[in-house]
């Protein structure tokens, strides 16, 4: 699984932002903040992760249960499938 | 081509109609050119078929140059900005939502203290480390521009309110209320200047929430909380 090549991680004013660019700009007009996890996950995805090494990734650096590390996991892909930016 | 300085920057463009009558009072000597703009207009004219010649060329010219500006450490911000003081205050909203009635209060309140530099898209840039608005021919409606810059004081992100109030905003608030007002650049690496330059804005406390009505008063109260005063 893969984050869309167009949509950019940045750090701006202490926030973690995704932004849309190039084509994906005309469907997303918005902005995402990522918490700390959330940039994790998306790092992992810049580089094409499974999803159950991302849910790994949560037990294992931020100390998540593996039931809700899953959950999570599933609910933030859900999240990024909505607004297109996976691949 | 004729040759303007905007913004501090040397433009080559060959124009016509309101885009040239509005760039008479930039109009320059100089002959090296930092940004050379040339328009497609029958390009333009059958993207948005309902507008003029003379609307499309202005369209044209101010994307343009303020897609440009981003490769001179500076952006566009779609607002109307007032100068009180020798320092400048930008009123950023969808259109509609009353910047430029918000600005011309400032007018009424402070008389000629007080001028408009842009009424619709003033060029900000950093040049020094200090954050400069400028004035530029592009004021969209209202020919209202000046040929002038000065330094930033803050930007207000408008809404209308019954009651007046101006609030500093951090964070995703602030980052997302200047984003969501200036040209997004197609190149990530556009993306990323302009997103250096909404850092410097909201790291450096620029960008505020005001809510205004039509009363007078909504100008004392806003410019008190901007100058430090509130």
């Amino acid at each position: 699984m893969k984050v869309n090549r167009n949509f950019m991680l940045c750090e701006v004013a202490g926030e973690t932002v995704v932004v849309p660019c190039g084509a994906a700009a005309s469907d997303f007009h918005g902005m995402l903040r990522l918490n700390t996890t959330g940039a994790a996950l998306w790092k992992m995805l810049e580089n094409g992760a499974e999803e159950a090494e991302l849910s790994a990734m949560l037990v294992k650096e931020f100390g998540a249960d593996e039931t809700s590390a899953a959950e999570d996991t599933a609910d933030f892909l859900r999240k990024l499938a909505e607004i297109g930016c996976l691949e | 081509m004729n040759m303007y300085r905007i913004a501090d920057l040397n433009v080559a463009m060959e124009t016509f109609g309101r885009t040239l009558r509005q760039s008479e009072a930039y109009r320059t000597t100089e002959a090296m050119a930092d940004i050379v703009i040339r328009t497609d207009l029958d390009a333009a004219q059958s993207r948005y078929p309902s507008f003029s010649a003379d609307d499309c060329e202005h369209m044209e010219t101010a994307s343009q140059f303020y897609s440009r500006l981003l490769e001179h450490n500076g952006m566009m911000l779609h607002a109307s900005c007032v100068v009180l003081d020798g320092e400048a205050y930008l009123f950023s909203a969808p259109s509609g939502t009353g910047k430029s009635t918000h600005t011309q209060l400032w007018l009424k309140r402070f008389g000629d203290r007080a001028f408009i530099l842009n009424d619709d898209k003033p060029a900000l840039r950093w040049i020094d480390g200090t954050c400069y608005a400028y004035g530029t021919p592009w004021s969209g409606k209202t020919s209202l521009n000046r040929n002038e810059r000065a330094v930033l004081r803050g930007i207000g992100i408008l809404q209308r309110s019954d009651v007046n109030f101006a609030e500093r905003l951090s964070g995703t608030a602030a980052i997302f209320g200047v984003l969501d007002q200036t040209i997004r650049p197609y190149a990530k690496s556009q993306m990323q200047t302009l997103l250096g330059c909404i850092d410097k804005l909201v790291a450096g406390g620029f960008v505020y929430r005001v809510g205004v009505n039509m009363e007078p008063d909504a100008a004392e109260t806003v410019y008190r909380v901007m100058c430090g005063e509130g």
